[in-house]
């Protein structure tokens, strides 16, 4: 149990010195910085519609970080996320735009299989490639994806455009199928509930049956996992199938609960901060759910203090930055652990 | 017009060819910096806003190395001395620098796209009439050419090319027979902050603007040309040489046909995937031996 407040501890100090250090930067850039720094980290709880906003936003990270958690617990990089994430939105558009006119019930989970499965054969590739060739699925996945983004990109302009709307966006799905909000006016949707669901059965998946210890087995040391019998190749395999499909369908789920439709770049980030939501957690599916809604919150206080206070967005990258350089360090804290030394 | 391509491909390999170098010495000496791309985009950044200030081209190379080291100098420290992960640091530079030189253009230069420097000095580009593929191409062009020449004197005659190879080979056996791991990997870090410096300063200064992100995935197709490469400067260099014709071909093929510029700007990433399948990383294959 005392490992896990130390964990807790150093997360939270880890999280503690990227918000200083998005303070420092605030003061440095803006004119009246403490305006801005109000809107950008108090804002958020002043009222239901911002509030909602930001539990919306944690959603799809939710998704990215289980994600990420469980490719990075089972030893394999998935930093493809991003395109994974932006392909699943464009499947799952396409098939409901495509079954319009169905019964929700059929067409809903139809939709998020669908976007599931994009996403999951195009990481799976990248498992299948370093299990059998010994290709790196660190660079593989991420070339993928840039590659992916590109003809999304293209699809959402080109071919499956809302050529009415002269937005560079798909064609909208139907009303019926967008997921019923709560606390309107914000976007926060039931897509929630499913993200929490989700997390629930990983952390199942994970710590309560057999595959999923041969996963963490795996992540611990392949080695071992092959002289005990695990099948590490299909571990490899499984693990990237799986991460792709989680993040795939936060890419859908965002569709079906705010946009209606694949708007171009809506979860340009959605990727990377879900692999840094993960490292918070510690790859632990429960701890995503914190993590996600701390990252959700450096967004929406960016996005508030940018139209109340003018200030530039791109801080809360700078403030993720931070916490992506801080939050893989040992020595962080370590000076707590009883004074053991580092090296 | 086959001149004019030769020519436009060796420009565009020049940023790649650069990366790469810098690339492989982090990785022959075990840790490979991933954080190239972001390396490369901030000292695009610094280099063209140096020059233009001091109106000078060297002055604003020098500044734009010096940037990259000291990005490179960062994830060292926080991998060394505060046990960071590796790939997780180099992940966290790309998406610093990222951010940070768009929020640097919009408070500076009140723009968030492209910053043109209209002051700013454009490197000489030679004139060699007689060979037209060699004609306008200017020092780093150069440079990129000589690099793998360095890299594998360094690497094949120098007793730091020795170490380097040795640390990424087996650390512990590096470390038995003598040699200063810590140090090979912080000089490894330093000469990787070199190279790219370089090849951002590739980028913006001979345009004399900055757009944002403009790196545009160099980094990572140096990582591929790393790869591709085996490990060898001239196979590396060669390599980058390929990627900087497919990166041209994608850039022709929009000029001279209706295909859609967002699918040609794919193939690179999908034509670096490619070669990463069927050349497999030696070095991971190795390593997947080890377990069987």
């Amino acid at each position: 149990m005392k490992g896990r407040a130390f964990t807790v501890a150093r997360a939270l100090f880890t999280l503690a010195i990227a918000l200083a250090v998005g303070f420092v930067v605030i003061v440095l850039t803006e004119e009246e910085p403490l305006e801005a720094t109000s809107a950008f980290f108090l804002s958020v709880f002043t009222n239901t519609f911002y509030f909602g906003n930001l539990l919306s936003a944690s959603i799809p990270l939710i998704f990215t970080g289980l994600a990420a958690s469980i490719a990075f617990s089972s030893s394999s990089f998935n930093l493809g996320l991003e395109g994974q994430v932006y392909l699943g939105a464009l499947t799952g558009t396409y098939i409901g735009v495509r079954m319009g006119g169905t019964s929700p019930l059929i067409v809903v989970p139809v939709i998020l299989l669908s976007g599931f499965l994009s996403g999951a054969l195009v990481a799976g590739i990248s498992g299948l490639l370093k299990g059998f060739r010994g290709v790196n699925e660190l660079i593989s996945s991420l070339l993928l994806s840039n590659g992916i983004v590109l003809v999304v990109d293209y699809i959402i302009e080109g071919p499956f455009n809302d050529r009415p709307s002269g937005l560079a966006a798909s064609t909208s799905l139907g009303k019926e199928v967008i997921l019923p909000r709560i606390l309107e006016p914000s976007s926060l949707h039931s897509g929630l509930f499913l993200a929490l669901i989700t997390a629930v059965l990983l952390w199942a998946f994970m710590f309560r049956s057999r595959p999923g210890y041969d996963f963490r087995v795996t992540g611990k040391s392949s080695i071992f996992a092959y002289y005990g019998g695990i099948n590490v190749k299909a571990v490899y395999f499984w693990s990237m199938f799986l991460s792709g499909g989680l993040a795939a369908v936060g890419g859908t789920v965002d569709v079906l609960g705010v946009h209606g439709r694949v708007l171009r770049g809506f979860s340009g980030g959605y990727g990377w901060n879900g692999i840094a939501v993960a490292l918070i957690a510690r790859n632990h599916p429960l701890g995503v759910i914190p993590a996600a809604l701390f990252f959700a919150y450096l967004e929406s206080g960016a996005q508030i203090a940018s139209f109340e206070a003018g200030l530039t967005p791109e801080i809360s990258r700078i403030v993720q930055s931070v916490v992506f350089y801080l939050v893989t360090a040992e020595a962080v804290l370590s000076f707590m652990k009883g004074g053991r030394k580092v090296d | 017009m086959i001149e004019a391509f030769v020519n436009d491909t060796l420009r565009n390999a020049t940023p790649i060819v650069l990366a790469a170098c810098g690339g492989l010495v982090t990785r022959l000496s075990g840790w490979l910096n991933i954080g190239l791309e972001g390396m490369i985009l901030l000292s695009a950044f610094s280099g063209v806003v140096v020059s233009s200030a001091t109106s000078s081209v060297v002055v604003g190379t020098l500044a734009a190395i010096a940037t990259s080291i000291a990005v490179s100098l960062l994830i060292f420290v926080m991998v060394r001395y505060m046990r960071a992960n590796l790939y997780i640091t180099g992940i966290a530079t790309n998406l610093l620098s990222g951010g940070l030189t768009v929020m640097l253009t919009d408070l500076w230069f009140r723009s968030k796209g492209t910053v043109v420097f209209p002051e700013a000095p454009r490197p000489a580009v030679s004139s060699l009439d007689f060979l037209g593929f060699l004609n306008n191409l200017n020092f780093f062009d150069y440079l990129a050419i000589a690099s793998p020449l360095l890299l594998l004197f360094v690497l094949r005659g120098t007793s730091f090319g020795l170490k380097l190879i040795a640390c990424g080979i087996d650390e512990e056996s590096a470390y038995y027979s003598g040699v200063n791991v810590n140090r090979v990997r912080l000089v490894s870090f330093i000469i990787a902050g070199v190279f790219s410096g370089l090849a951002g300063a590739s980028l913006s200064l001979p345009l004399g603007l900055f757009v944002a992100n403009m790196s545009g995935g160099r980094g990572w197709i140096a990582l591929v040309a790393v790869i591709m490469g085996r490990d060898r400067p001239f196979l590396i260099g060669f390599s980058a040489l390929m990627l900087g014709f497919v990166t041209e071909l994608s850039i022709f093929l929009q000029v001279s046909t209706q295909i859609s510029p967002k699918l040609l700007l794919t193939i690179p990433y999908f034509v670096s995937f490619l070669i990463v399948a069927i050349f497999p990383d030696r070095r991971a294959m190795l390593e997947g031996k080890k377990h069987e």
